[in-house]
């Protein structure tokens, strides 16, 4: 999903700076942005849309792929913060002394070392933008609805039906159960990392 | 090559002054010993040396070169860390090819450098292994050999033995003694354990709070403590230091004495006192005296045979030859009474 790589692509620069340079506001930001999960979406859903509308984002892959990206970025940063933080900086600074430039240093060291925590957070980001319902079903109408919005469909004026609302969930669980099975022993490890030492 | 010089360096972390401002000129080939309480600054000195902390202000010169903004890639130095900071996802091998591969070495040269350096460092059975699968001992022989292996122009060592249990602690003490006859290469060791210090070093550098207190071999250190800190801090048992009336005696404001400057006798001498704890080590034994006069706590040697035990009524005796005098401010006074 477009919102995952996005989010990714923004969060690990980011949570990398926090992690291994933080600076006097880090921890204020941190809690900004986990803040800003505290809210109810619902309380922002009339100036987004109204954003979206201005922008002609509604009913769009592209303002999909954006509000996805940024509902789900703050839990995103906070886990591979904390995952980060787990990886000794002792070892940096032994990669560092060991004549690594900063892209040596990132590439060999230490996204080798932060892959299980990366892992798992793919997977997570994956499955919340996937099921992810509120916002889909609010932004979009036909062009460029997910399953979400389209089980939603199912449930209209003129009645429910069922029987495809049945189908169509258990199809829309199989991607995600499929993915899940493969990559549970990372998911595990990803989660418990660095539970024990 | 390897000296370093480090000219009026100061460093502060925010508001807070770590190190009011340093000169140290260690030359080529030197066993330099940092040593000090925790907190005194002789770790980030290190650091400031190996680039990985900036100076506040001041000038760092490796090889004669002001090396003050390179970065610690190219500083051309090897730094072994107190937590051995292994890559844990490599196997030994690997590890210690790591900083051949970033200077961009061949191959072949690279097997050939890691080979000789298991074989000095006797690891050649445990290439293949991972990082977690070693000791301690093990551990720190791979981050020695990370070190040595790309030649660097000088060795930078973290309390590298802290981890390690006391017997292994003392084996890799020789090793490491051994490792800088061997190789010639200046070494820094920084170390809160003034016996590392002792035995390790050709020059002795002492810390506290940021501020060098002395620098001199190990024996001058002993012989000729410069205050009354230095005094304390190198020896062990550490010196006794008396004051008041006895310290008078000598015209100074504290007097110390080593236990082993102290003769003992059941029947006459200058301080009286009550035998305390009796450390029996072997070889000598340590009595921890209460004198009467004071309420200090002295240590004495002893013969291992002395006889004496807890409760016992004894006499000491100051050996006047290696009495330091010490003047209000902890200064050694080194003109006689």
């Amino acid at each position: 999903m477009g919102s995952t790589f996005l989010a990714l692509l923004v969060a690990i620069p980011s949570a990398w700076a926090m992690a291994f340079v933080p600076g006097k506001q880090t921890k204020n930001i941190l809690m900004w942005m986990l803040s800003t999960k505290m809210l109810p979406p619902v309380g922002v859903l009339i100036p987004i849309y109204l954003l979206f509308r201005d922008y002609g984002l509604l009913d769009t892959r592209v303002g999909l792929v954006i509000i996805l990206t940024l509902i789900n970025l703050p839990i995103i940063i906070w886990m591979l913060y904390t995952y980060f933080k787990e990886i000794p900086v002792d070892i940096l600074e032994a990669a560092r002394m060991d004549g690594a430039g900063l892209k040596q240093e990132i590439l060999y060291v230490l996204t080798p070392m932060a892959i299980p925590g990366i892992a798992s957070t793919l997977i997570l980001n994956i499955i919340l933008a996937w099921n992810e319902a509120f916002w889909t079903i609010n932004l979009t109408a036909s062009n460029a609805a997910p399953l979400t919005a389209f089980i939603a469909s199912y449930s209209s004026p003129e009645g429910l039906f069922y029987a495809k609302l049945s189908a169509a969930s258990i199809m829309a669980i199989a991607p995600i159960l499929i993915m899940g099975w493969f990559s549970q022993k990372q998911l595990v490890r990803g989660l418990t990392f660095g539970a024990v030492k | 090559m390897g000296s370093i010089t480090l000219k009026n360096v100061t460093k502060s972390f925010d508001d807070v002054e770590v190190i009011p401002q340093v000169n140290i000129e260690i030359r080529d080939g030197e066993f330099v010993v940092f040593v000090g309480p925790s907190g005194c600054g002789k770790s980030t000195l290190l650091r400031i040396i190996a680039g990985l902390e900036d100076v506040t202000s001041g000038v760092v010169e490796i090889n004669n070169q002001d090396a003050t903004a390179l970065p610690p890639a190219d500083r051309s130095l090897a730094m072994v860390f107190q937590s051995y900071a292994l890559y844990p996802h490599m196997s030994v091998r690997k590890n210690i090819a790591f900083p051949l591969r970033m200077a961009k070495i061949d191959k072949v040269e690279q097997d050939k450098r890691i080979e000789s350096v298991a074989k000095v460092l006797n690891l050649t059975d445990y290439l293949e292994r991972r990082p977690a699968q070693l000791s301690g001992g093990q551990r720190q022989r791979v981050a020695i050999g990370r070190a040595i292996v790309r030649e660097p122009s000088a060795f930078l060592f973290d309390e590298p033995l802290s981890n390690l249990d006391a017997a292994l602690r003392v084996e890799m003490r020789l090793e490491i003694s051994e490792l800088h006859k061997k190789l010639g290469t200046t070494m820094i060791y920084v170390t809160h354990d003034q016996i590392e210090a002792m035995t390790m070093a050709d020059k002795i550098v002492v810390l506290q709070a940021g501020v060098i207190e002395q620098v001199g071999s190990p024996m001058e250190l002993y012989d000729k403590p410069c205050n009354k800190f230095v005094a304390g801090f190198i020896g062990s048992p550490k010196m006794n230091f008396l004051e008041g009336s006895e310290a008078d005696k000598y015209n100074a404001h504290t007097i110390g004495v080593r236990p082993e400057h102290i003769s003992i006798s059941k029947t006459k001498g200058q301080l009286v006192g009550t035998v305390g704890v009796v450390e029996h080590l072997g070889s000598d034994t340590y009595l921890h005296v209460s004198c009467e006069n004071s309420n200090e706590q002295m240590i004495v040697r002893a013969d291992a045979n002395n006889g004496f035990k807890y409760g016992d009524k004894i006499h000491l005796t100051l050996d006047i030859k290696n009495i330091h005098r010490f003047n209000n401010h902890g200064v050694c006074i080194y003109e006689t009474p």
